[in-house]
This record gives structure tokens, sequence and C-alpha cells, in this order.
């Protein structure tokens, strides 16, 4: 059967994995993605959709490029994407905001902002103190101490991404196996060959995007990624008329008009629950930016675990003990899907590591 | 035009008579009353609209669809088949999503 | 609030016979219901109906309450009307929604929980059935007995279940009438129920009811239909007419009022969404949390009395609240197991009985094939307007269960928390994978369990340090 020997295995059914299952398509390779069921964790049904440069690799250079160029490209990446499954993921790059209550923490970020345009090319931003916040978003407190605006931010809507996602890899002949979690990679010969729940699959490459799986399917294959999960927990309410012209680091409205408020960091384990005193803390702090929300109502509220790596960067790598197998997991899946399709694809495919994630191996966890 | 739904009054007995205003209009009611059955005694069947632009109305009456959201006192969205009628109560069918002030 | 020995939440039969055993026992205890007064579904507005004559029209099973509303009266348990548990965290604290008097209610902590929250109607997704003036049978009968309402001369009603017929004959008794009674019933399941029969026979009572039921109907020459397909309602902003196909022929009867009734589903809103296990109960088609024999649930502490449940009746429910106060008794130290057990045996007997029935009864009245295989346009999302078609795309491309076809579509991310299409959705996946339903799994539920405005969660609690934002 085909799908049983597939050219690529992609292990991870996340943004992750079918944003590069989805460039691999495209470069005309036929590929299996197997993913777990229904209930189990998944960073890409419980996101915040940002599309975001400002603040990320204020101290890795290599992350702030490579973050920079996944945001540009996306725009591209959106239209490609809709076209191959007639699904709008919902992009939109007209800049965003991250805000500030405390002067202190103005202050703070604006440092970061400085150090990130020094190593950043093409990096944009400006510091404004609330009236200038206002004059973006004119919900927002009169009383906040201001923020930053970069016109390179952006979001999209992060659940019709993962249905673009999936619906265009469906599209282009991809084969996706649910219910389908893989328990074990032999390498015999050059081929491998995954022991699943469901069938045994036979390829030649595969790529672990297991999110939080990687920890332990990576040393499978002489691989390293010691991903924790970091917790988030995020509201979202009744649909409203647009108010937010501009998604917020910890404030958005979604195309459907809903409002997302969020997320908080935390180390739990793999607890995906919610929290009453943080959902509290994340109110309060809603309202102290936009008093205007005191009425909505909150429709739902959730936890999703972040998939961190001990440094907060990506981690890409081929294996040298067993090529043909490659991991790839990161924090900001989103930001980072149209980079995943359009650089890590054309390498798995063969062609050389591309330059802008040569620094992202794991050997930089070892002793 | 279409039709109106016409639930019959029955004969009651005690309670009280309150007005109420539905989109402006008086009417009078029982005070035992919730306001989806003062909204269905007076032929309003359909209570809102979804952001699709499809009109709804109160559906299970006990709380279950949220179907039967209407502002109430200035407040949006409550459930009309949860809340017990009271004197001088504005309700207001609403026709759009709502902007929040 | 000071933390108590036990919060009941639901005053219908099951919270409040509960509630009364605990408050014997010697437990402190405090009732919230979201309803103005205590009664729950069945019992509703008996302590002050507003009908002359409703003795005649609403019959004894509605009076048999009164006794019970009457204990809970003088009982001088704590009671919290028209308030409504949003959340109840993993140390068991209950956060209440509300309008009281005194502004917002405080969390409460309490050492043992009785879920009691009762039972909704199965939803019936028949293409139209989101326009107004299409109600469940469960809306009309609440019309009826809250508020003296009775349906339009020319109503129609459809599905299956004892509801339906029991609703029409109040209808009868009231004075009004009836245009037509759709049963979605096929003859085969009478005939699957007849293997049922003689286990019913030990709740004679029940069978008897029913019967004297339908002769009742049929001396009011109520215009059954039997066989109908293709059903679906006709109407943009109010409902016009209602259409059918029986014997290969297309029928429309103008009406101005469509209601509905599929049967009864507990309530596992809660349940699910402290990660008690649950299963489905092929029996009643319906996920059920998994209980002990004293309807503790697999979380500690957690008991789920009456239909929230399973579907048991209204004397069922009010056993099996007490029967679940006597191990929270128990457990509280307050009984000892011995005194447990043996007031509980004779209830245990009498529950047993009761429930003796209740295979016949869910093999006589299994749900219409439409609630588990909609018809392509049909609405199954009421809150997100998202059709059967929609969920069976979602399905095709994979989507596992009801939570993927949520990210995906949107079914259930509305205000009802999933509560009309949850199953549906879970159906339509098992349909298009091939997957048995209980294997496709249940949607999981999330709070807020019914929404709450952000200021009523930022004044909840006094707030913790936390970080919150975006990760660098
Ligand atoms: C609250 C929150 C907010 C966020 N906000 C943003 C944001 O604004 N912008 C941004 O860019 N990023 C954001 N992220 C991060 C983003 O969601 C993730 O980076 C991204 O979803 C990760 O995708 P993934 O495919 O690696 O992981 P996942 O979505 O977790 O997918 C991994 C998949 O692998 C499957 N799997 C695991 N083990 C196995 C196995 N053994 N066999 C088969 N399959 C397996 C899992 O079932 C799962 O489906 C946020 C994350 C959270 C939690
Ligand atoms: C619409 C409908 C009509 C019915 N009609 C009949 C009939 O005519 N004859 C008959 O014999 N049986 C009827 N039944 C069945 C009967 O109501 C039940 O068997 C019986 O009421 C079960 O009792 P209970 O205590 O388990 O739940 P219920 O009586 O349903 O009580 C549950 C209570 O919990 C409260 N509640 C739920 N969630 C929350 C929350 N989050 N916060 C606070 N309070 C909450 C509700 O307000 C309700 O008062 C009907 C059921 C329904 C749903
Ligand atoms: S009518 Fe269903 S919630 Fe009010």
């Amino acid at each position: 059967m085909r799908e049983r020997h597939p050219d690529v295995v992609v292990v991870g059914g996340g943004l992750v994995g079918l944003a590069i299952a989805h460039g691999l398509l495209r470069q005309k390779l036929r590929v299996t993605v197997c993913d777990e069921g229904d209930r189990d964790f998944r960073a890409s049904r419980g996101n915040f959709g940002l599309v975001w440069v400002q603040g990320k690799g204020v101290n890795s250079p290599p992350y702030a490029r490579l973050t920079s160029h996944s945001a540009r490209l996306w725009p591209d990446y959106a239209r490609q994407l809709q076209r191959d499954s007639g699904i709008d993921p919902g992009h939109t790059r007209r800049g965003g905001l991250s805000l500030c209550l405390e002067i202190d923490e103005l202050a703070e970020k604006s440092a970061a902002m400085a150090a990130l345009k020094a190593h950043t090319p093409g990096f944009d931003y400006e510091v404004l103190d609330a009236a200038g916040v206002r004059r973006f978003l004119p919900g927002a407190s009169p009383d906040i101490a201001g923020g930053i605006y970069s016109p390179q931010d952006g979001h999209v809507n992060p659940l019709q991404t993962l249905h673009a996602l999936l619906a265009a890899f469906e599209a282009l002949g991809g084969t996706y196996l649910p219910r389908c979690r893989v328990d074990d990679v032999s390498h015999r010969a050059g081929a491998f060959s995954l022991t699943t729940s469901g069938p045994t699959l036979q390829t030649a490459r595969i790529v672990l995007a297991a999110g939080l799986g990687n920890a332990r399917l990576a040393p499978l294959v002489g691989l390293y990624a010691p991903v924790l999960p970091v917790r988030g927990q995020v509201m979202i309410t009744e649909r409203v008329a647009p108010f937010l012209p501009y998604p917020t680091t910890s404030v958005r409205q979604t195309t459907e008009g809903t409002v997302q408020i969020g997320d908080s960091q935390e180390r739990v384990g793999l607890d995906d629950g919610t929290l009453p005193e943080v959902l509290v803390n994340m109110a309060r702090r809603a309202i102290a930016l936009f008093p205007l929300l005191r009425s909505a109502q909150v429709v739902r509220t959730w936890g999703a675990l972040r998939i961190m790596t001990p440094d907060g960067l990506p981690l890409y790598e081929e294996s040298r003990s067993h090529p043909g197998a490659f991991v790839a997991t990161c924090h900001s899946g989103v930001t980072l899907a149209a980079a995943h399709s359009e650089l890590i694809a054309p390498w798995i495919a063969g062609n050389d590591a591309p330059t802008l994630l040569e620094t992202f191996d794991g050997a930089r966890f070892a002793l | 035009m279409a039709p109106v739904s016409h639930f019959e009054r029955l004969p009651c007995v005690g309670g009280e008579v309150v007005t109420i205003t539905i989109d402006g209009e008086a009417h009078e009611v029982d005070s035992r009353w919730t306001v989806a059955a003062a909204l269905i005694a007076h032929g309003h069947t359909r209570c809102r609209c979804t952001p699709e632009g499809q009109s709804r109305g109160p559906f299970c009456m006990s709380g279950v669809c949220f179907e039967c959201r209407v502002d109430i006192d200035g407040t949006p969205n409550r459930q009309a088949c949860m809340t017990p009628v009271a004197a001088g109560m504005r309700v207001v069918l609403r026709q759009d999503l709502r902007a929040l002030a | 609030m000071k933390p108590v020995d036990l919060l009941v939440i639901g005053a219908g039969p099951a919270g409040l016979a509960a509630a009364l055993t605990a408050a014997d026992c010697g437990l402190s205890v405090v009732v919230v219901d979201e309803n103005p007064q205590p009664g729950g579904q069945i019992y509703r507005q008996l302590s002050d109906n507003p009908l002359r004559d409703c003795e005649a029209i609403l019959g004894a099973d509605y009076f048999a309450g009164a006794p019970l509303l009457q204990r809970f009266a003088t009982s001088g348990i704590d009671y919290l009307p028209r308030t409504s548990v949003w959340q109840i965290a993993g140390d068991n604290t209950a956060y209440f929604s509300g309008t009281s008097s005194n502004g917002p209610t405080a969390p409460l902590k309490a050492r043992f929980i009785v879920l009691a929250t009762g039972a909704q109607e199965r939803p019936l997704p028949l293409a139209g059935w989101t326009t107004p003036g299409a109600m469940t049978v469960g809306a009309a009968q609440i019309l009826l007995k809250t508020a003296g309402l009775l349906p339009p001369r020319d109503v129609v009603l459809v599905g299956s279940g004892p509801l339906l017929y029991h609703f029409a004959e109040q209808v009868f008794q009231a004075g009004g009438t009836i245009q037509a009674l759709i049963d979605t019933t096929r003859a085969i399941d009478k005939f699957k129920a007849l293997r049922h029969g003689p286990n019913a026979l030990r709740s004679p009572r029940l069978l008897w009811r029913g019967v004297k039921l339908l002769a009742a109907l049929r001396r009011q020459r109520l215009n059954r239909i039997v066989g109908a397909s293709d059903i679906a309602i006709v109407g943009e902003s109010q409902v016009s007419a209602i259409e059918f196909r029986v014997g290969g022929k297309t029928h429309r009867l103008s009406t101005s009022s469509v209601l509905l009734h599929a049967g009864l589903i507990p309530q596992t809103n809660f349940s699910s969404a402290l990660g008690c296990e649950h299963y489905w109960n092929s029996q009643q088609f319906s996920w059920q949390v998994k209980c002990n024999d004293w309807f503790e649930s697999t979380r500690a502490g957690l008991f789920v009395a009456g239909d929230g449940g399973r579907i048991m009746g209204a004397e069922a429910a009010e056993l099996s609240g007490r029967i679940a106060a006597l191990e929270i008794a128990c457990q509280g130290e307050k009984i000892s197991a011995a005194e447990r057990d043996a007031q509980a045996r004779p209830l245990r007997q009498a529950w047993q009985r009761l429930l003796a029935a209740r295979p016949l009864l869910d093999t006589l009245y299994p749900p219409p094939a439409e609630c588990f295989s909609p018809k392509d346009e049909a609405i199954v999302c009421r809150c997100e307007s998202v059709t059967a078609s929609q969920i069976r795309s979602a399905a095709r491309l994979g989507a596992p269960g009801p939570n993927q076809v949520k990210a995906l579509t949107r079914a259930g991310m509305g205000a009802c928390q999933g509560r009309m299409c949850a199953c549906v959705t879970a159906a339509l996946v098992a349909e298009t994978s091939g997957q048995p339903i209980d294997q496709v799994g249940m949607l999981r539920s999330r709070y807020p369990v019914k929404p709450v405005t952000l200021e009523e969660i930022a004044g909840s609690v006094p707030a913790a340090c936390g970080a919150i934002g975006h990760p660098r």
C-alpha cells in the first residue's frame, strides 16, 4: 500500500508537522503524517495565533532573523495555503502592539527593541505613550504607560490555519493517519520501520514533529530533544463588533469577533487544566488595558501546553547516526509555519541545510 | 408576511400583573413569568439574529440552548428563559453583533 | 464563604433528597440552583403554580413532589436560588454567578459535592430546526407549567419518547388541540422492546401509567403519523410549515409551531470538565459518568445523582440522592458503615425496581435516526451555525473526534458549551470514519459551564502573582 511506503513519514499532525508536510508535498514527495487521537496534547489547537516578530530573539540574532524571515514569507504562504486548500487562514500583517501598564516595563521593552533592531535587518518599531497607543487602539485605557508597535507583526486565525493545512495536505495527495501513535522506530539498511498503534510504516526519511512527544521519540533515532511543557491559559469571549484593529500580545480580536485573552506561562508538567487564580489575573490585566472588556462574556477558558526547549529556541537537526531522520520543534509554530514549509521541506527533500537554520541543532543541549 | 405563533393564555390564579416593555412596546404580564414566556405570549418567537444573519428564538426554556439571549435593562445577552420578569423591565431584541461600550 | 461539608448543585428531586438526607445525618449543606424556585425540571413552580386547573392538567406525578419541597422549605438548609455554578476548581471550590441582593456570592469550598444538574432533551437536528417557532416539547411543557401558556392550535409534535405523549395528554387536558404528532419510532423498535417486557413487569406502576396514557390519547383521536422520513421545518424568521415523506409521498402541513422531542440525555458538563471517567451507554445512546454503587464518580468526593448521571426518572432520582448522601455521611464520619448499609438497603431495592422498566422504555422509544445522522443541510451546532455537511467534511479530513472537529469547524465553541451538538458531532465522526462512537470519544467540556462576564471572573478571588505574556 502506497501510504505504508511513503517517501517521508512526518510524526505529528500539529502546525509544525503539517507545515513541513505541506512543503514536502509541494516538493513532489509522497508523504504520510501519523498523529495521535482526539484528546492528546495539541498546542496547535490552543494557541494565540500571533505571527510575532517584536521581542523574538532579543538575545539570539539567528532566531530573530529566522522569525523575521518567516513573518515576511507569511503573506505569500497564506495565499499558497488558500489556493491549495480553499480555506483562508485569516492572515493579516498590519502590525501589532505589546502594551505596558507600568513605565518600568515600557523602558525595559524599549531597550530590548533597540537591541533587536541592532541585529535584525528590516525590523522596525515605535515606542508609544498611552495617547500613541490609543491612536492605534481607541479602546485602550488612557491610564496605561504605553506600548511598542511593530509593523512586522501580524496574526492568523490559528484554527483555520490548522484546517487549511489539513485540507491542503489532503488535496495534494498526502495520507493523514489519525489514531496512529508512533511507539517505536527501527533503522536497518537505510530504511526506517515505524511501529504504531495502527499500521507499521516503512520509509527512507522521517521527520519528528511530535511536539512534546519528541522528547521520547528523538533518542530512538540518535537525536536529543529535551522539550518540556509550559502551560498557557487562555480565555475567549462571545463575538462582539470589531473594536481591536491590531493584535496585542495579550488581547486580540479574531476574524469571527471573539476576543482572545491570555496567555500565562506556568511550568506545571502535563496538566492542561485551568486555574482560577491565573484566570483572575488575566481578566484583571485585560480590563486594565481595555476597560470596555469588563462586560464581555467569557464563553470558554482553557489551558494548552507549549513545547519549550531549555533555551526557548527552536530545534532543527538531522541525525548523524540515523541519516534521514530529522527533528523539528519550536515554541512559536504559528509564526514559523511559513519558514517550516518553505525552508525545512526542501532540506528534508535532499537540498543543503538552509543557513538560516544552521545554529539550531541539539548539540547545544549536550552537557 | 410570516405567520404569527399564538400561544393561548389559560385561566390563572394568584400572582400580580406587571408591565414590561419589549422593543419599547408595553405589555402586561404575570409577575411569575420568565422574560421568555412573556416574549412567546406576545408572538415574539424570534428574539435575536446570529452573526450570520439567521433568526433565532427561545428553544429549550431551561437554560440549555442559549438561543433566547436578549438585552435586559441594558445588560446584553441575558438568558430570557432564566430571568423572571420585573415591573418596568426593558427588554430589547438584538439584530446584530453588539458593540462593547 | 466558610467551607461546608457538602455542596449540592441542583435543587431537583435528586439534589433536594441528597441535601435533606445529608443534613439529617449532621453534615453542613449548601444547595445552589440557577432557577428561582426549588423543584428542578419536574416539580418546577410547584409551590406557586399559576394555572387555575393545574391539578387536572398537570396530573398526579407533578404533585407527588409536594412533600419533598415542603420538607426542604422547612429544613433550614442554606439555599442559593438564581445562582449558577460556572466553575469547580481542583480543590472543590465552586464559583458562582448570579444576582443576589448582597452582591456576588463568594466562592465556596466543599469537602463533598453532589452534582444533581439533571438531564436535557436530546437535540433533534432536523432541517430547519433553528427556525423561530420550533421549540422542544419540554420547552412547551415549561410554558404550560409555569406560565399557563398553551401551544397554538395548529401545533405539530415530532419525535419519539414518553414525554411526547405525556405532553400531548396535558395539552388535551387543558382544552388545547394538536394538529399532528409525527412519531419517528419504527415498528422494529417495538419488536425489539418485547424482550425487555418480563423485567419491566417488576415496575408495574410505570407500565400501567403508559397503557392508560395511550388509551386516553386514542380517545382524543390524536392524528398520529408514523413512518415519516425527510422531515424538514419550513420558514425564515418564523415556522410556516413542516414537510415529510410517508410511503414515498411528500406531505406538507401548514403550522406556526413545531415541538421536537427525542428523549433525555444527562448533562455532563461538570463531570467532563472535572476529568471524571465517562462511558457510552449504548442502551440510552448517551455519554454517562462512571459511578460506583453509591453514585460516587471516579473523582473521590464527587457524586452524581439523578438524571445527570443516567436517565432514571424523578422517583429514582430522589432515591439516588438519598443513597449518595448516606455514603457521604459515612465518609464524613457521621454514620457508621453498618448504619449506612442498613439505611441504604431498602432505598436501593426500590431504586432497582424503578430502573427495571428503563430498558423497555429505552428500546420502545429509541432516538430518531436524525439524532445521529442528520441531513447534510441541517445545522448541528446552533451557536455557531455549523451544518452536518461541514462536520462530515472535517471528519473526512481525518478529525478523530469531536474535539478536533471543534477546532476545525467551530462546532461546540458557542455559549451552550456543546450541549446542543456534542453528541451529534461524535455520531457524525463515527459514521464517517467507521469507528464505534465509544472510541470516537466525547467533547471535553471547559469552564465556564455557563458564560460569565470578564468582570465576574476578575472579581471572583484575590489574584495571585504569575507571569503573563508571550514567550520571548
Ligand atoms: C497558550 C499558547 C499560546 C501560543 N501562542 C502562540 C502564538 O501566538 N504564536 C505562535 O507562533 N505560537 C504560539 N504558540 C505555540 C504554537 O501553538 C506551537 O508552537 C505549535 O502549535 C506547535 O505545533 P507542534 O506541531 O509542534 O505541536 P502540537 O500541536 O502539540 O502537535 C504535536 C502533534 O504530535 C502528535 N504526537 C505526539 N506524539 C506522537 C507520537 N508518538 N506519534 C504520533 N503523533 C504524535 C500529537 O498528538 C500532536 O497532534 C502558543 C502555544 C500555546 C500553548
Ligand atoms: C425538559 C424536561 C421535561 C421533563 N418532563 C417530565 C415530565 O413531564 N414527567 C416526568 O416524569 N419527568 C419529566 N422529565 C424528567 C424529570 O425532570 C427528571 O427525571 C427529574 O427531574 C430528574 O431530577 P434531577 O434532580 O436529577 O434533575 P432536575 O430536576 O433536572 O434538576 C436539576 C437542577 O439543576 C439545576 N442546575 C443545572 N445546572 C446548574 C448549574 N450550573 N448551576 C446551578 N444549578 C444548576 C437546574 O436549574 C435544575 O433545577 C423532564 C425532563 C426534562 C429535561
Ligand atoms: S431557551 Fe434555551 S436557554 Fe433559554
